[in-house]
């Protein structure tokens, strides 16, 4: 892995001069900035169960499904239709460090962003010191969520564009497999025939699955260790399915 | 290991197929150590295939590539710091600067540190690109960076470098500087070069390998395949007279010479006459101290014309098409062997 660091710069480097990085940031930071002042309007026009910070994270899946395919589907994609990945597959490297370089990448890019939108409780409680409005316990919960499930996200978004040779492709497919993954496993518990004694495993496979129940059990402060397993080897498996899909595809 | 072994590039019988179409088949050639070798072929011949392959960036479906002696199929990382690699039409990333593009393209192929700048500094004036070293290559013009991705390619002093039409896209200017910097690396590297440049493959190559249709159909210098399938050359001359005591005249001087062609020039009024001879006779003094002396014929002028690469590309490229439509017209399945530069088969384990 002697040349992932270099990788990983020049990944860095390309994301920081690009001006559809800042872009991207400048929406997202807006969305997510209108995401916040709408809770918050929420919460004090009528009594909600939830703090508004939990309301704030649970609705993690709106940035996600926009945010990771405009992230990653550049970075495998683009570099094979352009040719580029041919003359740096051509020198030392694997295509494990290439794929490595490229997830961090955009891994750091995706938590950076998201570390940004502290600001809006941060600023929310220097006006109102209230743990009822801002409860730094629940958002602690709720962004080692996003750190958590960013691997999985990112990875599905990178595995994505490694299947693609274009950058278009990448990113609808990125969409499609993150929809699937997120709202497509709340469909399938919402299934009455999964809830039948017979289908004992496979409700509890599909509960295993659960993205909603992960973000609600963090930002309640239930810190249990099968989420972890859960997005640490689905991004490892989806990882290890792009670095086959980089080596199969040149 | 390596000064024990002969040939920097040996490929033996390389076979690949996408899907049921096979793009090379049974292709065998070797480079010497430091030669510069052409690789000829029209579009879709198998010259990209053959190359990706030696750079392990390809797997081939049968046969073996070796890179000095390593083969290259079982140890790919380990050929690929042996060889310099400019791929097809060039990429680049543009929003780069000619220096740091080259630094990062130094670490990834794992010089050191100290010696990188030194590398980097002398590539760039080999290539003539030291006021560039600031620039951002997307502001670069396409003879620029063709000579940054053979720069690229050389930097690390590789023993082999693979280069797939490094002069496409150029003007005569721009291919002649790159004729000149590849005429630098002879001796130095091996240096195998695909292009549609013919004239510029003559130049700078100590030998040709033809390929057509995935199977290679002629291999040798410039010279043995000139005999191999242009041994005639041709002259053409401006005269007026009689055309029959042309005929007399020519036949009395060698049989083997004979009349192609005759016209006007609408111009001149002069007969305009195209004879055919044999390679390795010189007959043009001969022809104008015989026809000076006839009455019935005025010579204006004579012009020896020896056949370039390009005819002899054309030839061998037609000779393979008629070859493989008549195996497929008899339903056979056999390749056309490649000849070799004495007008020999070339053997399974034959060099090139």
């Amino acid at each position: 892995m002697k040349h992932f660091l270099t990788l990983l710069k020049n990944e860095l480097r390309s994301l920081l001069l690009s001006p559809a990085t800042y872009l991207a940031s400048f929406f997202f930071l807006i969305v997510m900035g209108f995401l916040y002042q709408f809770v918050l309007e929420s919460y004090n026009r009528h009594p909600q169960e939830l703090l508004p910070s939990n309301i704030f994270l649970n609705a993690f899946f709106i940035p996600v499904f926009f945010l990771v395919p405009l992230l990653t589907m550049r970075s495998i994609a683009e570099e094979r239709r352009l040719g580029l990945m041919d003359s740096v597959l051509a020198t030392p490297i694997n295509s494990i460090e290439l794929v490595g370089s490229k997830f961090f990448a955009a891994y750091l890019f995706y938590i950076v962003l998201y570390l940004l939108t502290l600001a809006y409780p941060a600023i929310t409680y220097y006006y109102f010191p209230d743990q009822r409005i801002v409860d730094w316990a629940s958002l602690t919960g709720g962004y080692t969520f996003i750190c958590l499930s960013g691997w999985l996200f990112i990875s599905v978004g990178i595995f994505a564009s490694a299947m693609a040779r274009s950058q278009l492709v990448a990113g609808i497919f990125s969409f499609s497999l993150l929809f699937g993954l997120i709202a497509g496993g709340k469909y399938l518990n919402d299934l009455a025939i999964v809830h039948l004694d017979d289908f004992s495993t496979l409700r509890a496979l599909i509960q295993y699955v659960q993205i909603y129940h992960h973000v609600e059990d963090f930002t309640r402060g239930v810190l249990d260790t099968r989420p972890f397993f859960f997005y640490g080897s689905g991004s490892l498996l989806t990882l290890s399915l792009a670095v086959l899909a980089v080596d199969h595809k040149t | 290991m390596d000064s024990e072994v002969e040939y920097s590039i040996e490929v033996k019988h390389l076979t690949k197929y996408y899907g049921r179409k096979a793009a090379i088949q049974d292709v065998s050639f070797s480079l010497k150590k430091g030669e510069i070798v052409g690789f000829l072929g029209p579009n879709g011949s198998g010259k990209s295939t053959t190359m990706r392959i030696l750079t392990g960036l390809l797997t081939a479906n049968s046969g073996s590539a070796f890179i000095c002696g390593i083969p290259v199929s079982t140890h790919p990382e380990e050929i690929k710091r042996k060889i310099g690699y400019m791929p097809e039409n060039n990429p680049l990333p543009l929003d780069m600067r000619v220096g740091e593009y080259l630094r990062f393209r130094g670490k990834l192929k794992e010089i050191y540190r100290r010696k990188l700048r030194q590398r980097i500094d002398y590539v760039l004036e080999l290539c003539e690109l030291g006021r560039a070293r600031r620039r951002v290559i997307g502001t670069l013009s396409k003879g620029y960076r063709q000579r940054i991705g053979i720069a690229e390619a050389i930097l690390s002093d590789p023993e082999v470098a693979i280069m797939d039409e490094p002069t496409i896209g150029l003007d005569p200017h721009q291919i002649l500087k790159i004729r000149d910097l590849i005429g630098t690396l002879k001796g130095r590297m091996s240096v195998i070069i695909s292009s549609h440049i013919l004239p510029e493959i003559e130049l700078t190559c100590d030998r040709v390998i033809i390929i057509n249709q995935g199977f290679i159909v002629a291999k040798g210098t410039p010279r043995q395949l000139r005999d191999e399938f242009l041994p005639d050359s041709v002259y053409h001359l401006e005269m007026k007279g009689s055309i029959e005591a042309l005929r007399a005249q020519i036949k009395s001087i060698n049989p083997k010479l004979s009349l192609l062609t005759e016209g006007n020039c609408e111009f001149t009024g002069l007969r305009k006459i195209t004879l055919s001879g044999p390679w390795d006779g010189n007959f043009g003094e001969t022809l104008i101290a015989d026809l000076a002396g006839q009455p019935e014929i005025r010579l204006f002028s004579l012009v020896h014309q020896e056949p370039t690469l390009e005819d002899i590309f054309l030839a061998a490229t037609k000779r393979s098409w008629e070859v493989l439509s008549e195996f497929s017209d008899d339903g056979v399945q056999n390749p056309p062997s490649a000849k070799g530069g004495n007008g020999d088969e070339a053997s399974p384990g034959d060099r090139a």
